[in-house]
């Protein structure tokens, strides 16, 4: 079986390090894309400009998406995503590091599919990204090997 | 009586009726006096008349009373028939025998014996006169005259129905002309009745009273038109500062939303931005630990272990900070809300979160107020959560919320027996940041009472707090009252105090 592929959207390198080593720590066998804004984002999900090369099967199964990005948000992101025929079922998961509530309204309004607080203690970051590993590719699986 | 009808008459009626009295009895005493004077005047004119007649019939009858010639005598009184007016005329002698008379037939009275008159006398509506006759000073006899004043009475009436006719005529000159020229009296004062009647109808102030003349009407119309100015004057000056100060609330409140919203961008982005750094050197330190950590000694082992804890503490502080400025901005929400439960909610999951411990817990039943149920929340998980925490070194907590009805107010309270604060310090209290114990006594970051003050200030509430050292702490607030001061406060805790007992409370027990 292929590696699931999961796109992460982050600006800061400091908080992608640590995602991918909560990914890793988290057991969830996976390869990550990383891109670092949300126009790059967009390009992968569409495969434009720099991302024409890439096809169907290069979707992925889950996007971690930062809110706070660099040009345009992740809120912004997560909208295009949703109005794309092509990729308006994929699952996103958004990333933030505030509790502010209006985030998480405003996420779930433009089709958030669940909404991580990253945390300052790693630990409980690693066991948000475990259940939401379990939750999304565990379920979400069953479905998408019975197409291929 | 009469002086209510009176007020009743319009002020042309009043100028009118004024005039006609006046006009009436000054007419009535003219007639008056004028007749009584022609009446006197014409009299008296008859009686010389007739004394003058009776003077010349004395004169003429000397000789013949004389010789008592008395057909000369007949002939001189039959003389006298030529005048209307003489109804009976005797001659006498000296001895007052009637030598000769004539009598009117109409007339009754006949010669009287003896006159016995000085001169003359008037006498039911006849003049009575008696002239002697007399030679060398010797009185040969007289001469006695009736005479009718009915010429007086008809002359007297002709006087006053011509009087009459032209006091008729006096009173409608004066009657029409008053009606005339009282207009320019009542016109101005009805002109100024409707224009002050038009101002009140359509609330224009710019209208004015035309002035017409000099007198105090006049000036009534100046003064009136004066205070319609003044009026003027002072509408445009309310309108100008009601819109500049519509001008300046509406400035004042984009300042406050833009505050506001500078505030708000300001709090994402440190709940965004600050806690990223704080996440890097907490996750790495641990990354360090986990994937270095052999090559750590003990030593080393402790700084990180310190770095972590910093770490989590500024993530803490970040929080509660966020926290705080959040509880000022929302909007409040307020429905009724039952304390109770929530006090019961919070102690619950205080409970729950510290399995160990074993509190005596009172909570008063049905305490519902109106407010902001998440902001209330927030109270009652703040001052429990004090409770709770500084009292977990006693041997028997106990904690008590409840509620002291007075008159005016309900203020609640929130009790413990724990380690209670100095109350020199009591201002510090519900200032962010401000702590009354050591993090080595008690964690914690001092905001959670700034945070309740500003949601009971909120509220129109107030907060206050007394305690003894090692004895307890309590912790009065109230809800929708303004205008408390510390002085007011403090009356309130002593009798806040004394109110302790008797209030029924409900044993929850211990948890
Ligand atoms: N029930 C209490 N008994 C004794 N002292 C108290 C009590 N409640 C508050 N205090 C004192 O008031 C100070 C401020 O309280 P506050 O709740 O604001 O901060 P904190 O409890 O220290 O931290 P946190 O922000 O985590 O609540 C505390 O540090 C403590 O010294
Ligand atoms: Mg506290």
């Amino acid at each position: 079986m292929p590696p699931l592929k999961i796109l992460l959207v982050e600006d800061n390198p400091d908080d992608e390090a640590l995602a991918l080593r909560a990914l890793k720590k988290s057991e969830i066998v996976s390869s990550v894309d990383v891109v670092r804004d949300g126009q790059e984002a967009l390009d992968y999900m569409f495969h434009k400009g720099a991302y024409q090369s890439l096809n169907q099967t290069d979707t992925p199964c889950v996007v971690l998406l930062d809110i706070q990005l660099p040009k345009m948000n992740g809120i912004d992101v997560l909208r295009n995503i949703r109005n794309n025929e092509k990729t308006a079922l994929i699952p996103v998961v958004l990333l933030t590091s505030s509790d502010e509530e209006r985030d998480m309204l405003d996420g779930y309004k433009a089709g958030a599919n669940s909404y991580i607080n990253k945390p300052v203690d790693f630990n409980a970051f690693v066991e948000q990204i475990k259940m939401l590993g379990n939750y999304w590719l565990g379920v979400n699986k069953t479905p998408h090997i019975h197409h291929a | 009586m009469k002086s209510r009808l009176f007020r009743k008459f319009s002020l042309k009626g009043k100028i009118m009726l004024l005039v006609s009295i006046v006009t009436l009895t000054v007419l009535t005493l003219m007639t008056g006096l004028l007749i009584a004077y022609e009446s006197y005047t014409f009299r008296e004119g008859v009686r010389k008349n007739i004394t003058t007649t009776a003077k010349i019939v004395a004169e003429r009858s000397k000789s013949a009373v004389l010789f008592r010639d008395d057909s000369a005598l007949k002939d001189t009184v039959n003389a006298l028939r030529s005048n209307e007016s003489i109804l009976l005329a005797c001659i006498y002698d000296a001895d007052v025998n009637v030598l000769a008379f004539f009598n009117r037939e109409a007339h009754t009275n006949h010669c009287p014996r003896r006159p016995h008159l000085t001169t003359y006398k008037y006498q039911n509506g006849l003049l009575l006169l008696e002239e002697n006759i007399s030679l060398n000073d010797e009185l040969l006899g007289a001469v006695y005259l009736e005479v009718s004043l009915i010429d007086v009475s008809t002359h007297i009436q002709n006087y006053l129905l011509f009087t009459s006719i032209v006091g008729v005529i006096v009173f409608v000159i004066v009657y029409l002309l008053t009606s005339v020229l009282q207009n320019q009296i009542s016109a101005p004062l009805v002109q100024l009745k409707v224009v002050a009647k038009r101002i009140a109808k359509n609330r224009d102030y710019s209208l004015r009273a035309e002035q017409s003349s000099r007198d105090e009407i006049g000036e009534l119309v100046d003064a009136f038109n004066q205070m319609l100015q003044e009026i003027q004057n002072q509408n445009a000056m309310i309108v100008e500062n009601s819109e500049t100060l519509e001008a300046e609330i509406n400035e004042r409140t984009r300042e406050l939303k833009n505050t506001n919203a500078e505030l708000e961008a300001f709090s994402y982005s440190v709940s965004h931005d600050l806690r990223a750094p704080i996440r890097a050197i907490v996750g790495f330190t641990q990354a360090l630990v986990e994937d270095c950590g052999e090559q750590l000694d003990d030593i080393a082992l402790d700084h990180i272990s310190r770095v972590t804890t910093a770490g989590h503490k500024m993530d803490e502080l970040i929080t509660s900070l966020l926290h705080l400025s959040r509880v000022t901005r929302k909007a409040l929400n307020e429905q009724p809300v039952d304390l109770s439960a929530l006090a019961a909610e919070s102690l619950k999951s205080l409970a729950d979160a510290n399995p160990d411990r074993k509190a005596q817990i009172t909570i008063q039943h049905g305490m519902t107020d109106i407010g902001d149920i998440k902001l209330l929340r927030v109270v009652m998980d703040n001052l429990l959560g004090n409770a709770w925490k500084y009292t977990q070194k006693e041997k028997q907590p106990v904690i008590e919320f409840g509620r002291i009805q007075e008159t005016t107010t309900t203020v609640y309270f929130v009790r413990d027996n724990g380690a209670g604060f100095d109350m020199n310090y009591k201002d510090r209290l519900f200032t962010a940041f401000q702590r009354l114990h050591t993090d080595d006594e008690f964690e914690g970051t001092g905001i959670g009472l700034a945070t309740v003050a500003r949601i009971i200030h909120r509220h129109h509430g107030d907060i206050w707090a007394t305690s003894t050292t090692g004895e307890g702490s309590t912790f009065f607030f109230t809800l929708h009252q303004q205008g408390h001061n510390a002085n007011q406060n403090n009356a309130k805790t002593t009798s806040a105090q004394t109110a302790f007992t008797p209030s029924p409370r409900l044993q929850d027990g211990a948890s």
